[in-house]
């Protein structure tokens, strides 16, 4: 077993992939400015916590490189618990990338208004979308109630709009209510399939890696891998459809894009 | 906590290529229970092909364009990476340079570098060897060393005397010798890719990326490390490595029949591990 000064040292060593890691779990999980800072450095608490037992305990069944990558995107989900309880960036969100994700953290989690939230990616350089265009990115997302109150500051609460009614934008709920419809369909459509099918599918669509990434993660060949989801999206498409959901709210479900 | 982490090195190990058959399937299951176990791989997988793609500059430019929508920017840019890209996949196979393929070895590998090596006298007339061997060499070297450094290991020191007396055999090969005989072992990474890259393009880029590549692929093979033959770059590696041999007529069996056995199903090791010393040893001499 490698004593405190080795166990260190491994940490200095990594350190610099510690970093780009946190960076890129910052973005993928929406966390920016100071949030992104104390992310990074809670993360090095943790890797450092009870003498690096995270060191102490790698076993050398992989590269370190990716044990610290899965750890941290481990410790990333404790993060996000800890600082928002259950909530989380939608899989739709996930699919249309990191603006789509920032965006929804604003609006959802932080009560921000599209313009302000707008105004926000903007400023910190993360897109040039224009509010319109963020208005319609945000349609496309589920409309979703923060779980634990939100802080308003100094404003009075009567002259924060509701976030329905954000840049114009209305999502009944009967809109919702299909959604949650197809969607419920979709995960019993998804229990027929095999379990590599099933993780393959979750992966495409829930957390909305590309095809390239699931294959190199899951060591599986990328050429069929293509022909395999364009099967398996046929299989979910027919249940969806015999289902009686529309095809735009299958194509917002099942939508492919890198 | 033990077990998170416990589950956290298997699902490393599934990146990596390291699960057996019966391992995987394990994990496969586990996951399908957990669907926000799937979300953690999925997002360590997301990571770890971003941090790849910053690597390579297509993809650096790809991904900062995106974040930043300055269409101007972008056309201006897209013509220079296209360019880049196409120049680099033909000439510079960066995931093939030396340092690039130390970088996907586990750190285990280090300690069967000097133990095992193909060439175990790192010393005499370096004139005699023809350029192509000579580059292949090189090639080789510049892992063993790169890795030994990242290692952390000692013995990285000693690698840099025979590497920079081979390349003071290269007409004009001063340059490169200076930049890697400054290598020690406290080098940095910026100090480590600059020689590596003089040191390959002095003795010949493709030959060395060879030698590199089946340097990594026999500590790859002691250590039955399946992932480093699922690489992208391992196609082009057996292509280039079929056309030196080809050119050179040295080590052509040998490369048929690493060929075949890296196609089959069941990885042999042992074969695998002999037929690429054979070939280390042909195309080195």
């Amino acid at each position: 077993m490698l004593d405190k000064t080795s166990l260190e040292s491994v940490f200095l060593d990594n350190l610099g992939l510690i970093d780009r890691v946190a960076a890129c779990l910052a973005r993928r999980h929406g966390l920016s400015g100071d949030d992104a800072s104390d992310f990074s450095s809670w993360i090095k608490l943790k890797l450092v916590e009870d003498g690096y037992a995270i060191f102490r305990s790698f076993r050398g069944e992989s590269s370190i490189g990716t044990y610290l990558t899965v750890v941290i995107a481990m410790l990333a989900r404790d993060f996000r618990a800890q600082r928002w309880g259950r909530w989380r960036p939608s899989a739709a969100a996930r699919r249309h990338g990191p603006v789509a994700i920032r965006l929804e953290t604003l609006v959802y989690r932080h009560g921000y208004r599209v313009d302000q939230a707008g105004e926000v990616l903007r400023t910190a350089g993360e897109t040039t979308l224009s509010d319109r265009e963020l208005g319609k990115l945000l349609a496309a997302l589920p409309v979703r109630a923060p779980l634990r109150p939100v802080e308003v500051g100094p404003d009075p609460l009567g002259q924060v709009e509701s976030m329905a009614s954000a840049d114009g934008i209305l999502v009944s709920e009967d809109i919702e209510h299909e959604r949650r419809h197809a969607e419920q369909t979709l995960v019993a459509a998804l229990g027929d399939l095999s379990l590599e099918d099933r993780l393959i599918v979750r992966m495409r669509f829930w957390d909305g890696l590309g095809v390239a990434d699931i294959a190199r993660g899951l060591r599986i060949d990328q050429k069929p891998l293509y022909r395999r989801l364009e099967r398996l999206l046929g299989t979910l498409r027919q249940r969806l459809l015999a289902a009686g959901v529309d095809r735009d709210r299958i194509a917002s479900l099942l939508t492919e894009g890198e | 906590m033990s077990d998170t982490l416990r589950d956290a090195e298997r699902m490393a190990a599934l990146i990596d290529g390291h699960l057996d058959a019966h391992a995987r399937a394990e994990l496969l299951a586990d996951l399908d229970a957990s669907p926000d176990t799937v979300s953690v791989l999925s997002d360590a997988i997301a990571v770890q092909s971003e941090l790849s793609a910053t690597r390579s500059p297509r993809s650096v430019a790809k991904t900062s364009w995106r974040r930043r929508g300055a269409w101007m920017t972008l056309a201006a840019a897209a013509i220079v990476a296209v360019a880049t890209s196409v120049t680099r996949r033909v000439e510079r196979p960066d995931m093939l340079s030396s340092v690039a393929i130390a970088a996907t070895l586990p750190a285990s590998a280090a300690g069967t570098v000097t133990r095992t090596s193909p060439w175990p006298a790192r010393r005499g007339s370096n004139d005699a060897l023809p350029p192509t061997a000579r580059a292949v060499r090189v090639g080789a070297w510049l892992v063993d060393f790169a890795l030994l450094l990242q290692s952390r290991d000692t013995g990285a020191a000693a690698v840099v005397g025979p590497l920079s007396s081979l390349l003071a055999s290269v007409p004009a090969g001063n340059e490169a010798r200076d930049a890697v005989a400054a290598l020690g072992s406290a080098a940095t990474p910026a100090q480590l890719r600059n020689a590596a890259d003089l040191a390959e393009g002095m003795v010949g880029r493709r030959e060395a990326r060879v030698g590199a590549w089946l340097e990594g692929a026999r500590l790859a093979a002691s250590q039955q490390d399946s992932g480093f033959f699922h690489q992208p770059g391992t196609k082009i590696a057996l292509r280039t490595l079929s056309a030196v041999a080809g050119e050179r007529r040295v080590g052509e069996p040998a490369v048929n029949e690493l060929i075949a056995l890296l196609d089959s199903p069941a990885r042999e090791w042992s074969p695998i591990g002999q037929a690429i010393v054979t070939l280390l040893k042909e195309l080195g001499s």
